[in-house]
């Protein structure tokens, strides 16, 4: 199944909000984080082009088991839970940002 | 190939590689008292052939069916006269293919895809505590 990409998520997760306080002891942490390459909403971009693939692997698997074409049950309850947990990472991740994103926005200046 | 969830499709390879086997099984059983005229060759039986799958950095990839493998042709000749298909010695010909061993088999593959099923299971429970971390 082609959720290879999704391997970067977490380091970046963690470096793109810390790079905005690159003034503090946090620098060398948020220093790291450009150097990875994609901007956030380019990883959250890719993450859901993956969950968009993983859902249509289930989707083509569920039209399968209707069809009587499924070759093994299990081949469909584990793309189902794939899908499912990968969403639930997607989710996850963007909470997180926007969880930090509003905690910066609070912050009195 | 290692994924996010790895786990999940090592297990899913090996739930492939014993649903092989279960088929096999089940048709070498099925096929078991077939009867054949001495001068065609017997129900072979089935054997399913498996070897561990590499990734490229060296870890596991689960199991991959390389194979299917055929057993004796010649099966048992047995001295049934009074069948339709002896020959002029009263001769038949049965798949050489032992009950109990088939037997043993249909447990062992059914018991080894239901141990792919928890390994599953576990995964996913790991999977959906390192999602709740720092909620």
């Amino acid at each position: 199944m082609a959720m290879l990409p999704i391997a970067p998520i977490s380091p970046i997760a963690i470096g793109a909000p810390t790079a905005i306080g690159a003034g503090s002891g946090l620098g060398s942490i948020g220093a790291a984080a450009p150097s990875g390459g994609n901007s956030f909403s380019d990883m959250l971009t890719q993450a859901l082009d993956n969950v968009g693939a993983s859902s249509a692997n289930v989707d083509r698997l569920s039209v399968q088991a209707a069809t009587g074409d499924l070759n093994a049950a299990h081949d469909l309850t584990i793309a189902t839970s794939e899908a499912q947990l990968l969403t639930q990472l997607t989710v996850e991740v963007r909470n997180r940002a926007v969880e930090a994103f509003n905690d910066i926005m609070r912050m009195q200046v | 190939m290692s994924t996010v969830f790895s786990t999940f499709d090592v297990a899913r390879s090996g739930m492939g590689a014993y649903k092989t086997w279960l088929n096999a099984v089940a048709d070498n059983v099925s096929n078991m008292d077939n009867v054949t005229t001495t001068d065609s060759p017997a129900f072979q039986e089935r054997f399913v052939e498996v070897a561990a799958a590499r990734n490229d950095d060296g870890s596991g990839g689960g199991a991959i069916v390389t194979a299917m493998r055929l057993g004796d042709p010649n099966g048992r000749v047995t001295h049934e006269p009074n069948h339709p298909f002896a020959d002029a010695n009263g001769m038949v010909r049965r798949p050489d293919i032992e009950m109990s061993d088939q037997m043993v088999y249909l447990q062992v593959a059914q018991r080894g895809y239901q141990a792919n099923i928890n390994s599953f299971q576990r995964a996913r429970d790991a999977y959906e505590a390192a999602l709740s971390i720092g909620r």
